[in-house]
């Protein structure tokens, strides 16, 4: 047997408990994928069975390292589902993911926020802010870095034109909350016992860039937002104003709008699209 | 390569909640270890950066898995090349052990098989680290629940044929010769006995706990007495350079942590118990 398929095969049973139960019992088809001969299988079964108590400990300290890692990507989270729903949820993720492909250590964290986003199933009356606060950790989580500001020099220099159509990037990493993160904070801890209103003023834009290396946030109000929504690359900004209008007795004038889409443009959070044949 | 003679002193593993202490007990710390994947994240780098401009600072890695049958991952290591350029550390290091094989990232530090086999693969990728990088490559003992079947020979033999097979220098953690002696029952002496002490250059000194009858190395507690007493005999016998506290959690107010660093200062500095005394005695 090479040493690479079975430094493979002894990191699954490692990280698979189910699997390690399967191979204590022989059962040969839970390492079919390192094709073992009946030897090669005998010989890491031998070890798992032997030193069966150490293997055990150490795969549960790989198991509590995971966890301790999710714990501080997910602070928040934690802190507002208690120690025991916030216990079954880590273990039903350990549980699931460990027979799935195998992942880095930040990515995850990062699917750890998919899965809780999946199963967390929160009450009707929070379900907007344990989006909001899932997102803002996953994102946390994903990027692993203090999300500032932070402009690109691509800000287009020509005055766009009239007809351009605005569109929100559709990149995976782009996400948008609806209430602030010290809210979010304040909501989680307990701090604020009153549901935060839906008619939070200010709206926040995590936005990666496809190559992972630029972050940004944004905050926007809600009008911009609501724009921001129905931002496809099909309506103009006039019409798009004109779609919005009824949310804000404040009119935002044309002028205001193309400059705050400018900055956005600058970021790359918004790509304006044209009418075909028309000079950019 | 041509190991650095000076001699670093006693430091901390950064964190940036240490940040504030770093700047009130300038005189406590006398150098960094800042770990290097990190130092992947743009805005620590910032931190490390602006830190080791005052403060020394060595760099230590957990994601190379030099111990795995295959290459390095070429993109892990372009983020190591891209620390190390900017913060030009004296040496860098990384542990003897398996955390990624095949895209499974173990995350944590799995134990590599006492064989003739790893000696070469283990020498090679040394070799290739000090030389791509032009400073000294230091391996760092783990410790281990359990030993892998087939061993040819002792940890300390497997550690000591990679030392001079490669030329690579030793990160020593004395708290992990200690462990793995407790849980394996033997002389953690034989350990430091039978490895070229000469090739020690930084130390790693922690505290460990017993759980279910097994002792875990868990940088969370005070760096117990047979663990100096293993610190006075390497400083006694090898040109160490750094010995580093770890502690990474439960963490003490830093009035705790300096009494540690100034008790492994003085030994470092080779003032002497009559504790000490004694324990030369034994093992003379």
């Amino acid at each position: 047997m090479s040493l690479l398929i079975y430094q493979s095969a002894l990191a699954r049973t490692y990280l698979d408990a189910n699997l390690r139960r399967a191979v204590r019992a022989g059962d040969q088809s839970a390492l079919a994928e390192f094709n073992l001969s009946p030897d090669e299988f005998r010989h890491i079964q031998q070890l798992i069975c032997d030193q069966a108590r150490h293997i055990d400990l150490f795969a549960t300290t790989l198991q509590r390292k995971r966890v301790e890692r999710l714990d501080l990507a997910y602070k928040l989270l934690r802190g507002r589902l208690g120690p025991n729903r916030w216990k079954l949820l880590c273990d039903q993720y350990c549980a699931q993911v460990a027979v799935q492909a195998f992942m880095t250590a930040e990515q995850d964290c990062a699917r750890f926020g998919a899965f809780a986003k999946e199963n967390l199933d929160p009450p009707v009356e929070h379900a907007d802010r344990f989006e909001d606060l899932l997102t803002f950790e996953r994102t946390k989580a994903e990027v692993d870095a203090v999300l500032v500001p932070r402009y690109s020099g691509n800000a287009p220099s020509d005055p766009l034109p009239a007809e351009a159509r605005p569109c929100l990037a559709s990149h995976a990493c782009l996400r948008v909350l609806r209430y602030q993160p010290q809210v979010l904070a304040d909501w989680a801890n307990g701090v604020i016992q009153q549901p935060v209103p839906e008619s939070a003023p200010v709206h926040l834009i995590f936005f990666r860039r496809a190559n992972g290396a630029e972050v940004s946030v944004m905050q926007i109000g809600r009008w911009l937002a609501a724009l921001l929504a129905r931002a496809d690359g099909r309506a103009t900004l006039p019409e798009l104003i004109e779609q919005i209008a009824s949310l804000s007795r404040q009119h935002m004038a044309l002028p205001d709008v193309w400059k705050s889409m400018t900055a956005l443009a600058s970021t790359g959070i918004i790509v304006f699209s044209q009418p075909q044949g028309e000079p950019s | 390569m041509i190991f650095p003679t000076e001699r670093l002193g006693v430091g901390l593993g950064y964190r940036p909640e240490l940040s504030e202490d770093l700047d009130r007990y300038p005189d406590e710390v006398d150098f960094l270890e800042f770990t290097g994947d990190h130092c992947f994240n743009p805005s620590l780098m910032t931190q490390a950066l602006a830190l080791s401009r005052r403060i020394p600072g060595v760099c230590h890695f957990l994601g190379l898995s030099i111990g795995t049958a295959e290459p390095l991952d070429p993109e892990y290591m372009e983020k190591v090349a891209e620390v190390l350029r900017q913060l030009q550390p004296p040496w860098f290091s990384d542990h003897l052990a398996v955390t990624r094989v095949q895209g499974v990232d173990l995350g944590h530090l799995s134990p590599v098989a006492f064989t003739e086999e790893t000696v070469e693969l283990v020498s090679r990728k040394a070799i290739y680290l000090q030389e791509r990088f032009g400073m000294p490559f230091l391996l760092e003992n783990i410790t281990s629940h359990f030993t892998l079947p087939g061993a040819s020979f002792t940890e300390w033999d497997l550690l000591t044929k990679i030392v001079e097979r490669s030329g690579c220098g030793i990160l020593l953690d004395v708290n992990n010769v200690y462990v793995n002696a407790y849980n394996a029952g033997y002389d953690p002496y034989d350990f430091l006995r039978g490895i070229p002490l000469d090739r020690v250059l930084q130390i790693h000194l922690g505290g460990a706990v017993m759980r279910d009858g097994v002792m875990i190395d868990s940088h969370g507690h005070p760096v117990p007495d047979p663990v100096f007493e293993l610190l006075e005999f390497v400083c006694d016998n090898s040109p160490v350079s750094a010995i580093l506290l770890e502690r990474d959690r439960n963490m003490p107010a830093f009035d705790e942590l300096a009494g540690e660093m100034r008790r492994a200062r003085s030994i470092l500095n080779g003032a002497r118990t009559a504790e000490s005394a004694q324990t030369k005695a034994r093992l003379a």
